[in-house]
């Protein structure tokens, strides 16, 4: 039988053809009656094209009946306290308070991009394809939960806990009572020096070290308890997932080591402090 | 001192409780769509 060639995909001699992988499973329809199967248009089109209309006049009416919080004209010498971004970028505006402003506006966004781009790459557990689960997917669930978890309660005190010069008011607080400046913000290495008498750069030293020491316990601890998840993983996507994962949590550590423990900096370099 | 550490407190179950929300809510998705052939 002379073999068939395909316009779309001709078959090249110059490469050699063979048959890479075998694997294990059925195809989705297998143990499926026809009668369980039903056709995307019109039945699931339908459904999603009303729900459409509906959304629409349920957002269309909300506007004619719900007034959009417009504040007064902007006036070129009154200067709003707190000046608030709209809230869905109030979540990156309260990075600002314990970030620098080029690592809370750029760099951390950036990172959350290229992890997010980075998932289907670094996701090899193939199960949850076309239904629910959290049982057969307990790390990728938790772990982007978590993620977002942060995001919003970072917008939820951005949004009901700051008030006059950006400070922290509870809900019971009175809003427009101007809270004394409190100072006392000091850095990591500043008070380990102190704290254990040695020298500025060994104080420094010891902080660097601290962070450094985050990073490899943070990646060697998870791959002995979890071997098959290094395993299954390898070595690349492994590191990229940890390294990724413990900035993450890097985010809620700073963070508390600011408001609990006062500390402004924690790492110190010549290009940027953290 | 109670201060700071009562907005310590505050993110730290907020995060959990938002967490474990989407965990409850994949969790119940699961159950409520249980597949025929597991």
């Amino acid at each position: 039988m002379p073999e068939k060639s395909f316009e779309v995909f001709p078959r090249s001699p110059k490469k050699t053809y063979g048959l890479m992988e075998l694997v294990k499973g059925t195809n989705p329809s297998v143990e499926k009656e026809p009668e369980d199967t039903i056709f995307t248009w019109p039945n699931l089109f339908y459904i999603e094209f009303i729900m459409a209309l509906a959304i629409t006049a349920l957002l269309l009416f909300l506007s004619l009946y719900v007034q959009a919080p417009l504040e007064e004209e902007a006036s070129t010498d009154t200067t709003p306290n707190p000046m608030k971004a709209p809230w869905y970028f109030l979540g990156l505006q309260e990075l600002l308070v314990f970030f620098d402003p080029w690592i809370a506006g750029v760099t951390l966004p950036v990172l959350i991009m290229i992890g997010l781009m980075l998932i289907p790459f670094l996701d090899v557990n193939p199960k949850g394809k076309g239904y629910y689960t959290f049982s057969e997917r307990k790390f990728a669930v938790t772990n982007y939960s978590f993620g977002m978890g942060l995001w919003l309660v970072l917008i939820v005190i951005g949004v009901w806990l700051r008030g006059l010069d950006w400070n922290w008011y509870w809900f019971w607080e009175n809003g427009h009572v101007h809270k004394p400046v409190v100072a006392g913000l000091r850095d990591l290495p500043v008070m380990l020096s102190k704290g254990l008498g040695v020298s500025d750069s060994a104080g420094k030293a010891i902080s660097d070290l601290m962070l450094f020491a985050y990073f490899v316990i943070g990646l060697v601890i998870p791959a002995v308890l979890f071997k098959d998840f290094f395993k299954r993983l390898g070595l690349l996507r492994y590191v990229t997932t940890m390294v990724m994962f413990l900035i993450m949590v890097g985010i809620p550590i700073k963070i508390a080591l600011r408001l609990v423990f006062s500390i402004k900096y924690a790492i110190i370099t010549p290009w940027f402090k953290i | 001192m109670w201060d700071k550490a009562g907005i310590g407190i505050f993110i730290i179950v907020t995060t959990a409780a938002i967490t474990f929300a989407i965990i409850g809510l994949s969790s119940f998705m699961e159950r409520l769509y249980k597949r025929k052939d597991k």
